[in-house]
């Protein structure tokens, strides 16, 4: 038998066979392709079975999940390429910051008509700030559902500082939760619970944070500081607010007893050698999982101008092309309904990762009951969701990256002492890009 | 002669078939109809109202190539009809390159490429009968063992082939075959499709008939080489256009636009050149805050004392600049600890030492691990707090405390020292081969000359591998130029602006900030700093070349 040929007819019908094989199924019903951004193969599982339910669920729909991003290809490069070339699913997630950005373009939908026209539709079970920054009309400068819904919140997260309970302990010094029950928490005392923290060895230390725009954006909104004006028309950094926070980090960093700015310190962290590190929800799995520490939860200490907090959250928002067949528009906002659910929250919050954007009883109730956050001070995050804590808020006036890229690396610079707060003050307006509709 | 006579031969076409004949009619018409074809395509490309948001330089330019194309369609229908070999020659390349073009676009109308990441999660769930093939080829391969003609071969080869068309079928079937089958007859029976179809059998059908005619076109034993070599360049010359050129002339036009991805571009000619390279320049008391002189939206990148005043010069782009400025730093950085130590680590491997084979391999090892999982594991070494380095460091002196990845000063000597170390190894198999070139009688007159270790390297050696010098050099500095996973994955914790190299910078101002103008901008002021590096170092080799004339 010759060689060549088995080798090239197995060749033939392999390639053959999987070019069929690799045909998409065409489904008679409206198909809604929609995407998130998941975290791991955990978060990938739950967003395809909550599809499958889904698409259980609805008639004449079927609905395709796709994860989004590879490992060569982020979900941000992959979307954008997908969104140039007109092969973007029909629903995606996005972050707040690009909202503007997205809308801007032309590229997602505004949902007002749609979800004006549905009794059942009530965009008060989101978070108020949430849903401000979601129905912003940029041609009016309103915020309500008439005028404008460019998607709907998929969860929430505040940040809260998770706490190693036993170097606490060690340190015999009460938990910051403690402290705030004495109404005694703020930036001093926290300033020297970091000390005393990391008093405890050369490889301990009392604090840690991850460092990007939240991460100081929440201590500047804690001294009556930011980054804008009220109406984003304006640079606001150059404020007294903005420049108090700053000189406040440079003197808890220049103690020494924190994970140095600009390191990742969630390693160290979760390895027991800190005391306090500030982060979102997000980090809340790999802490259960890998953490073999006593920890919890604790709010974040109050600034100057009183506590606050950041609100950090990302969208489903709606592929324009989508809308433009009716029968597909209507598929696909009782899709997007169904993704922000309570039972859907419910489902993807149990993970642990994610905090449902819907600040009513039920969704609350359904995130406390998760195996995840059994015993924990849960309340540190949605006390600040619902009380204190500020949006992140989309850009209309400028493009955020630029201006936060300018501001990144000069707030990096006064941390790490290249820089003076006072120098920083007099010069950061004239260096961000200008802003302005 | 032997080769055209035997061509002709299996072609059934002697060389008195000359003249025309219907079949050279059709192919004539038909380059014909391509050319309405093609010019219809044209005026269609030329009249859309949008163009893959890719503006209107793109859709203009495409149409004039589609345009231009119909003119050579045109010609070659001409000098087909006229029995012209060189028509003949374009008509071929026409059509098998259409033929290639042809099968890309039915797999994209048919749906086939969407299907990639469902069948590699179809046989990922089906994952373990994927065994089946090597079974299968096991059992063919030891068929192929015995002798021809004996029994057990032939039962073993059939057993073998079976296996493996059962495991195909059966994994077939698991992913769906028969849906998908039917969903394939499903696109298939569409206009489009059929169109596309259509047309690629034509050109394939066309094209092979061209290329078995020859005699009738008079052609010789050189020209029928000639398209043969072209026919074979044909597969890597569509890759190469559809998923280089093409690209990259793209990014060039989108260099002089505003393209942010998602909506049209618009012409905004050098704005993004001068963008980037943009300088102030003040002369400003000591203590005076460069804010107050500088433009809005300009940094100041560097300051220059003047007594009692002093230079201040600004950017519009300080990240460009500074980026520029981390890009050479490393890369001087990586030569100084990527080169050296490599030719000193061949000289070693060079030596006749007992499993020096084992080390070369050791040696090796980290140049063809991945860059990311390689800098994860760096990761953790640098780590500040809990990081093996600094527990080391911290054993000897107790007070010290290197912030390795954040640091703005040390930051890019830790991925240096990481880029090396992957490199190192590379580098020296490459000299350890121009060292093991070196003839030996060279070095035994040298010994006998009197030449001592030191003179014998600096006088000999380096002189006669100064070409392997130069490749080194060439390619660990280019490498360098465009240094981009190792700081995004060792460095993503900071904001600072140490951590910019020109690559780095480009994503970020493409992928996070939407700026594809700006960034397809950096792209071509990096190739043109990587291309004049890159011609002073030729212009330095082939001065000191002087041992390889």
């Amino acid at each position: 038998m010759n060689r060549k040929l088995v080798i090239v007819a197995l060749l033939a019908v392999l390639t053959a066979s999987l070019s069929f094989a690799l045909v998409a199924n065409a489904q008679d019903d409206v198909t809604v392709t929609w995407r998130t951004r998941p975290d791991n193969q955990a978060e990938i599982d739950v967003y395809t079975s909550l599809s499958d339910s889904i698409d259980a669920k609805l008639d004449g729909v079927t609905l395709a999940y796709q994860a989004g991003g590879t490992e060569t290809a982020g979900y941000q490069a992959t979307l954008l390429t997908e969104l140039a070339a007109g092969t973007a699913p029909d629903i995606f997630w996005i972050p707040g910051t690009d909202i503007a950005t997205f809308a801007g373009e032309g590229v997602i939908a505004n949902l007002s008509a749609v979800a004006t026209a549905d009794a059942d539709f009530d965009a008060s079970v989101f978070y108020p700030q949430q849903i401000n920054e979601l129905t912003y009309n940029p041609e009016t400068g309103e915020s309500n559902v008439e005028q404008a819904l460019w998607g709907l919140p998929r969860d929430a997260s505040s940040f809260a500082l998770y706490v190693n309970l036993d170097l606490f302990e060690e340190a015999g010094i009460p938990t910051p939760t403690e402290q705030l029950e004495a109404g005694n928490w703020n930036w001093e005392t926290f300033t020297q619970t970091v000390k005393d923290i990391g008093a405890l060895g050369d490889d301990v230390v009392g604090f840690g944070l991850n460092a990007w725009w939240a991460n100081w954006w929440l201590w500047m909104n804690a001294a009556g500081g930011g980054y804008f004006n009220a109406d984003k028309t304006e640079c606001a950094l150059n404020s007294d607010g903005t420049r108090a926070a700053l000189e406040f980090l440079v003197e808890l960093y220049g103690s020494g007893e924190t994970v140095p700015f600009g390191t990742d310190s969630e390693p160290p962290f979760i390895a027991g050698n800190v005391g306090m590190f500030l982060n979102g929800r997000w980090a809340t799995p790999n802490t259960a999982a890998q953490a073999t520490f006593n920890w919890d939860y604790a709010e974040v200490p109050a600034g100057p101008n009183g506590q606050s907090n950041w609100l950090f959250w990302g969208a489903y928002v709606v592929n324009a092309s989508s809308l433009e067949d009716p029968a597909r528009a209507a598929a696909v906002w009782n899709v997007l309904k169904e993704l922000t659910s309570v039972e859907s929250q419910g489902l993807v919050t149990a993970l642990g990762a994610n905090i449902p954007s819907r600040a009513g009883e039920d969704a609350i109730a359904a995130f406390f009951a998760s195996p995840v956050s059994e015993g924990k001070n849960n309340a540190a995050f949605t006390n600040a969701l619902a009380n204190y804590a500020v949006a992140e808020a989309p850009l209309w006036t400028g493009n955020f990256g630029e201006y936060d890229a300018v501001v990144g690396a000069e707030v990096t610079k006064v941390i790490n002492g290249e820089l003076s707060p006072a120098d920083f003050q007099a010069n950061i307006c004239g260096m961000v890009p200008a802003l302005g509709m | 002669m032997t080769t055209t006579m035997q061509a002709g031969q299996r072609s059934g076409i002697q060389p008195s078939d000359q003249g025309m004949t219907p079949q050279v009619m059709l192919v004539a018409l038909w380059q014909a109809l391509l050319g309405v074809g093609l010019v219809w395509g044209a005026i269609q490309v030329w009249n859309m109202p949008e163009f893959f948001n890719l503006g209107d330089v793109v859709q203009r330019f495409l149409a004039v190539v589609i345009l231009l194309t119909a003119i050579a369609a045109f010609a070659s229908a001409f000098m087909v009809w006229q029995l012209s070999n060189n028509g003949r020659f374009i008509a071929i390349i026409m059509n098998f390159s259409f033929f290639a073009l042809s099968i890309l676009l039915l797999g994209q109308v048919l749906g086939l490429y969407q299907g990639l990441d469902q069948l590699s999660e179809g046989l990922w769930r089906n994952a373990p009968w994927l065994l089946g093939f090597p079974i299968g080829y096991a059992l063919v391969w030891v068929g192929w063992r015995f002798r021809e003609g004996e029994s057990v071969r032939e039962w073993l080869v059939k057993a073998g082939l079976g296996v493996m068309m059962v495991t195909l079928v059966i994994l077939l079937l698991l992913s769906g075959l028969p849906n998908s089958i039917a969903d394939l007859f499903r696109a298939l029976v569409q206009p489009v499709p059929l169109l596309v179809l259509g047309l690629l059998i034509g050109f394939f059908v066309v094209g092979t008939y061209l290329s078995r005619d020859g005699a009738r076109f008079g052609e010789t034993i050189a020209q029928r080489e000639s398209w043969q070599g072209w026919l074979f360049l044909l597969p890597n010359f569509v890759n190469f256009s559809l998923f280089f050129a093409i690209p990259l002339l793209l990014s060039l036009y989108l260099s002089f636009t505003d393209y942010n991805a998602i909506s049209r571009p618009e012409w905004v000619g050098l704005d993004n050149y001068i963008g980037l390279l943009q300088l102030e320049f003040h002369t400003i008391p000591a203590e005076q805050a460069s804010g107050t002189v500088l433009t809005q939206g300009y940094g100041e990148i560097a300051s220059i004392g003047l007594g009692a005043n002093r230079l201040v010069i600004g950017a519009r782009d300080t990240m460009f600049w500074v980026s520029l400025g981390n890009t050479f730093r490393y890369c001087f950085m990586l030569l100084l600890l990527g080169v050296m130590p490599a030719l000193l680590l061949a000289l070693l491997l060079n030596t006749k030492i007992p499993g020096m084979k084992f080390y070369r391999a050791i040696f090796f090892l980290p140049s063809i691990a991945a860059v990311v999982g390689v800098a994860l594991i760096w990761q953790w070494l640098y780590d500040p707090i809990i990081g093996f380095i600094n527990y080391a460091i911290r054993f000897f002196f107790p007070e010290s405390n290197i912030n390795w990845l954040s640091d703005p000063n040390v930051m890019l000597v830790a991925v240096v020292i990481m880029a090396a170390w992957q490199v190192v190894g590379f580098n020296a198999v490459i000299f350890l081969a121009g060292l093991q070139n070196i003839p030996k009688e060279v070095m035994e007159a040298s010994t006998v000359d009197g030449a001592g270790p030191i003179t014998r390297f600096f006088r000999i050696m380096m002189p006669l591998i100064a070409p392997t010098t130069f490749f080194v050099v060439v390619t660990t500095l280019i490498s360098g130029l465009q240094a981009f996973s190792e700081m995004y994955v060792l460095l993503w914790a900071t904001s600072d602006n140490a951590r910019l190299t020109t690559v780095y910078y480009l994503y970020e101002e493409g992928f996070e900030r939407f700026q594809f103008g700006n960034a397809s901008a950096t792209a071509w002021l990096l190739f043109i700093v990587i291309f004049i590096v890159t011609l002073v170092q030729f212009r330095l080799s082939n001065r000191s070349s002087a041992y390889q004339d």
